[in-house]
């Protein structure tokens, strides 16, 4: 690690961007300032190491995470144990799938269809048991500490990618709870864009239908005339006032332009609303891909509601479908549009649940062993990675924790991922949280 | 530590905390005192200055004065009327007089409250002990709690949050007690130990050793209930007597196989014991869980990965603080309370400067030693006379915060205008006038909200104090119930938490329909289904939370919650922290999830709320204050000068009124210059 980099870093980059308008929002939504940034962003992005182009990763250029918030249950999606005893396999049947020797649960029947494209791990561990923490860990590969806030592997992408060149934020969230860790304690440039609903697109964008044009730029004149002398006095000595003026003519140009249509689904046929689904889960996976198609580089979907400790087979007959409608549909659309290879497609959870069925026809919280999925982007497909017991109570193969799982997020975007990012506080940190190392074997 | 109490005898105690701790202040500065003491800060503020070759900004015009010292000091901007009447006020010392009235009013306990609870990290509905935590720092600010007493209080408090809610100081961190630790030095330290929690600093002279020395005078904190325990015995003895499983007796016993016969007895007593336990452990579960504990036998140790010298992995460690005083720990004397009283002493030089720097950042726009919480040994001080001043200061007023800030309110630098120049980053300041800032996000927040409904200031979310009251009071109750009664309570907690969880469960089933219909833009179906959802809910709080079943609620996994409040209150009376995505957020108020964490950036999303957003739009309907204020005033003229004192707090000049008072004939012309005022960065900053 050169002194040299993070001084750079930490002084003017840092340090500009953190009063300009660019920061919170992405970075490069237009505007002068994008310009100004392009020649350290080429030099950033770097060249893949050999190394890892050789290993097969470096492939894609973008990630669609999808994170089951709730706990998916292993047992009756992507590690069903259909020889276990009753009181263990539930009322789930086994499905054969497009692979020889792969079975999904019955309720993946479209995904099955796409195994060949589809990596497996089935032996995540994990040593977190509660919601809050177990995302936390997965999304960051830390473990909650009080005293700072790590950066999640959108936000450790982008640190170490570099700056994409679209005007549109390089990290959105869709749907993600409350507690998502962000940009952690990287600057507010990687702080991740919430979009709430992905059917009602990016929140304030528009122009209120009471405001016509007119009278909208009437107050945008006004708002200037009003400032007049506030700016004569302090634009040129203060950083804040200037990131104020961009932030309006960037707010401004934004509500014009062309990119805020990659935020708007109704430009979709009905005919992709239907492959992919009605549900708001499945609304937020079509965005991501339009959002990925015009270049963002990270986009988190979150499908909440797998929390099932009790009535599982119920809930499963009923969630899970909505998965394999969006995540099938989601495949096939990449392949389709040529996307497929330069776009990592994710699915995390935040832990498994208990093998054995409790007393209310449910799973309780099992981070011992748990399932999740990479497809796409240098992934080589058809495979089965890691393995539980019988029971799938224990990893008996292949152990990945979540340092590994965003270790090979990063090998296949080709960025370093034991680089080391000093924290304000002066302490060290990477993306594979100083211990991951990336699953090569996943790669084709 | 907790010790078991009967129950009476916890009644009265929990009724002393509660109500008796009024602090013993010193009694406030004289004027005369005030003015000395602020003009002593002024000369060495000068001192410095003429050693700079440097001159002091000019002193700024009225209504420049009047609106930085209602933000600055209340928290929000004056209302038009508050503004008139200042600036119309012909008495010279009109300014001296403003500043102690704010010092006073309730807007400055607002704010306050706001600055302790970003630094605190505070979550109102945090498990059972969260509202009790806020409520707790609200009193404090409201009762002007000494500094050095406020933190004592919290660093060394323990047990039941019922009881003393300032434990949620440490259930705010539960499980992560050496985070804690690296907090406690952060906050009231100003001293990032964080690093030597897993090395040795890199830059400072501390170790890792050193680090769980400082963490080893807390380090037998247990996070469960004592009296929890207490009464889990008390209901599993007596279920066992009832069931006639007698303890062995082992007087009288001899001979071999006697022995073994009543050995083989008692772990059948302790089988049948243990299965009654665990049966009725579910009933204080969370209960239990909020709580703190001192356990003897719990001792801190060395990491298994200790690579030091000085150490083996896994020896224990002995208290020690981590610069200044040592302290010798006798026999019996609780190690908890010698850190708090450490941390807290005012010999402790750090814990002053760390306080008046942070209260001059607060009041100036920045700290005199920049970073105000990474004091080191080689910290440069650009003004270590005006510190120690500052530290006499606050030691003077026996650590009475508003006295304090008071003064700093009286300087001559306060009148001063703003440094047209931001300072460096890193490099000293010499102070020729405050920092130009933006308002905080609860600033404007709480600007908007007195333009959409006039003065506020008085209004409070009742229910954070009443629900943790009641609370409060179920805790006494269940302390006082006879144990037969407990064990009937047992039984409704379990069915209780399943039939939560059902309704939960029915809940979430309703609101995927409602997502497939949402999508499918089926709008009948999804209107039936939402109606649906809405009646399970009030159903589901019905049942929750019936009446009398305080106790059961009290027991369950539900957390404390207080009521969310109108949208007339202020932000400090709503629980906190404000979801993402609200107003409060994209400001830059905090996720309070590490300390001091509120900002003051500008963010397009935050652009965007201001411009299309309902919170502006809002004000220039025809019911919210602002509007029935212009409507009042008949001519253009009159109206104008109106939106100036309630926006601006200043008249509106010669220019601009030609230019603008042809806009006030009626609301459809007004909308745009309301909503461009607002959208200024004459609003948004503080001059």
């Amino acid at each position: 690690m050169s002194n040299n980099h993070l001084k750079l870093d930490e002084l003017s980059r840092r340090g500009f961007l953190a009063t300009t308008a660019k920061s919170c929002f992405g970075l490069t939504i237009g505007g002068s300032a994008a310009s100004f940034f392009t020649q350290r962003a080429q030099a950033e992005k770097g060249i893949v190491d050999p190394a890892v182009l050789t290993a097969g990763g470096g492939k894609a250029k973008s990630v669609i995470y999808l994170f089951m918030s709730g706990g998916l249950s292993h047992m009756d999606t992507f590690d069903h144990k259909a020889n276990a005893p009753a009181d263990i396999r539930g009322k789930v049947k086994a499905i054969n799938t497009n692979v020889d020797g792969i079975q999904l649960g019955h309720c993946l029947p479209q995904l099955a269809q796409q195994m060949d494209k589809v990596a497996l791990i089935r032996s995540m561990n994990s040593t977190q048991g509660a919601h809050a923490q177990g995302r936390y860990y997965m999304r960051t590969g830390y473990t909650p500490r009080s005293s700072i806030v790590h950066p999640s592997s959108g936000a450790w992408t982008n640190k170490l990618k570099g700056e994409t060149n679209d005007e549109i934020p390089p990290f959105i969230t869709v749907n993600c709870s409350n507690d998502h860790p962000g940009a952690g304690f990287l600057p507010s440039q990687f702080t991740p864009l919430p979009i709430g609903n992905a059917s009602s697109g990016l929140q304030n964008s528009k122009r209120r239908k009471n405001v016509g044009d007119e009278e909208f730029h009437h107050q945008l004149d006004l708002r200037k005339e009003l400032d007049a002398d506030f700016d004569a006095r302090y634009t040129k000595g203060q950083k804040k006032v200037r990131a104020y003026n961009e932030a309006f003519d960037a707010a401004v140009k934004l509500m014009k332009s062309k990119d805020l249509a990659a935020f708007d689904l109704s430009q979709e046929s009905k005919e992709t609303h239907m492959i992919y689904g009605k549900e708001r889960f499945s609304k937020g996976v079509l965005l991501a891909r339009r959002l990925v198609e015009r270049g963002v580089r990270f986009v988190e979907v979150e499908y909440s509601g797998f929390d099932w400790h009790a009535d599982n087979f119920g809930l499963m007959e009923e969630r899970i479908p909505t998965l394999d409608q969006a995540l099938t549909a989601l495949l096939k659309d990449l392949e389709l549009k040529g996307l497929l290879d330069s776009t990592l497609v994710v699915l995390g959870t935040e832990f498994g649940r208990s093998p054995k069925i409790n007393s209310n026809a449910g799973r309780d919280h099992y981070p011992k062993a748990f399932s999740t999925l990479m497809a796409g982007g240098g992934i080589k497909g058809g495979q089965v990675y890691g393995s539980t017991d019988a029971k799938g109570a224990l990893v008996t193969k292949d152990k990945v924790i979540a340092p590994d799982f965003n270790a090979t997020i990063a090998h296949a975007l080709g960025v370093q991922h034991d680089k080391i990012i000093m924290s304000d506080s002066k302490r060290p940190f990477s993306m594979s949280a100083r211990e991951g190392k990336p699953i090569t074997k996943l790669f084709s | 530590m907790l010790k078991i109490l009967p129950p009476l005898r916890l009644l009265i105690l929990a009724a002393i905390t509660i109500y008796v701790f009024p602090a013993l202040n010193a009694k406030p500065f004289s004027q005369e005192k005030v003015r000395s003491t602020s003009n002593e800060i002024d000369q060495l503020l000068a001192t410095y200055l003429g050693e700079h070759q440097a001159k002091a900004n000019p002193i700024i015009n009225d209504s420049t004065f009047l609106r930085r010292s209602y933000i600055s000091i209340s928290g929000r901007i004056p209302t038009s009327d508050e503004a008139k009447s200042f600036l119309k006020n012909p008495a010279k010392d009109k300014r001296k007089t403003l500043v102690d009235s704010l010092v006073n009013s309730p807007g400055y306990k607002s704010q306050m409250f706001n600055f302790w609870a970003d630094l605190l990290r505070l979550h109102t509905h945090q498990e059972k002990f969260g509202l009790g935590w806020h409520n707790w720092i609200r009193e404090s600010v409201e009762h002007n709690k000494p500094y050095d007493e406020f933190v004592n209080e919290m660093l060394s408090a323990e047990g039941l949050p019922s009881k003393n809610p300032a434990v949620g100081y440490y259930l705010r961190d539960r499980n992560m007690l050496l985070d804690n630790v690296s907090n406690s030095a952060q906050i009231f330290l100003g001293t990032q130990i964080g690093c030597a929690q897993c090395h040795d600093h890199p830059f400072d002279d501390l170790t890792q050793k050193q680090y769980y020395e400082f963490a080893a005078f807390i380090g037998d904190t247990n996070y469960k209930s004592d009296a929890a325990n207490h009464m889990l015995k008390r209901m599993t003895d007596h279920s066992m007597k009832k069931n006639g499983v007698n303890p062995p007796n082992f007087a009288d016993v001899k001979g071999k196989k006697a022995v073994k016969k009543i050995k083989e007895q008692q772990r059948q007593y302790q089988k049948e014991s243990k299965k009654f336990q665990r049966d009725y452990s579910t009933t204080f579960r969370y209960f239990s869980r909020n709580s703190t504990s001192s356990d003897p036998n719990k001792k801190l140790r060395l990491p298994k990965d200790y690579k030091y010298n000085d150490g083996e992995p896994g020896d224990l460690v002995t208290p020690q603080t981590i610069f200044g005083d040592p302290i010798k720990l006798t026999s019996g004397q609780d190690s908890q309370q010698a850190f708090a009283d450490w941390i807290t002493s005012s010999e402790n030089a750090r814990f002053t400067k760390v306080i008046v720097n942070r209260l001059w950042a607060k009041v100036f726009g920045r700290g005199i030693v920049r970073s105000l919480d990474d004091w080191s040994d080689t910290t440069k001080i650009s003004h270590p006379e005006l510190l120690d001043y500052l530290c006499k200061v606050m030691k003077a007023t026996d650590y009475d915060v508003q006295q304090f800030m008071r003064v700093l309110y009286h300087t001559r630098l306060f009148e001063t205008a703003v440094a047209m120049e931001a300072p460096k980053s890193s490099g000293s300041y010499n102070f020729h006038g405050p920092l130009l800032r933006r308002m905080s996000a609860e600033e404007i927040h709480d600007s908007l909200t007195i333009l959409q409904f006039g003065n506020i200031d008085d209004l409070q979310n009742d229910s954070i104090r009443t629900k943790w009251e009641t609370y409060v009071k179920n805790v006494d109750t269940l302390f006082k119930m006879p144990t037969a009664q407990l064990i009937e309570i047992d039984e409704t907690v379990d069915a209780r938490d399943k039939a939560i969880y059902d309704q939960r469960a029915e809940a979430r089933r309703l609101k995927l329909l409602i997502s497939k219909a949402e999508g499918a833009g089926d709008a009948q179906k999804l209107k039936e289904l939402q109606k649906q959802l809405s009646a399970q809910y009030a159903a589901n709080k019905k049942f929750i939370y019936k009446k009398g079943d305080d106790i059961i609620a009290m027991l369950t996994a539900q957390q404390l919650r207080a009521k969310g409040g109108k949208a007339s209150l202020r932000a400090s009376e709503k629980p906190a922290p404000a979801k993402p995505g609200t107003f409060l957020r994209q400001f830059g108020s905090s996720d309070r999830a590490i300390t001091d964490a509120s900002h003051t950036q500008a963010s397009i999303p935050q652009v965007l709320s201001l411009l299309n957003g309902t919170s502006i739009d809002a004000l220039t309907n025809k019911k919210t204050s602002l509007t029935k204020g212009l409507m009042q005033n008949k001519s253009s003229s009159a109206r104008l000068e109106h939106l100036y004192l309630s926006i601006y707090s200043q008249m509106p000049s010669e220019a601009e009124r030609q230019r603008y008072e042809p806009m006030m004939q009626n609301p459809k012309k007004m909308k745009p210059l309301i909503k461009a005022m607002l959208n200024s960065k004459r609003f948004l900053f503080v001059q």
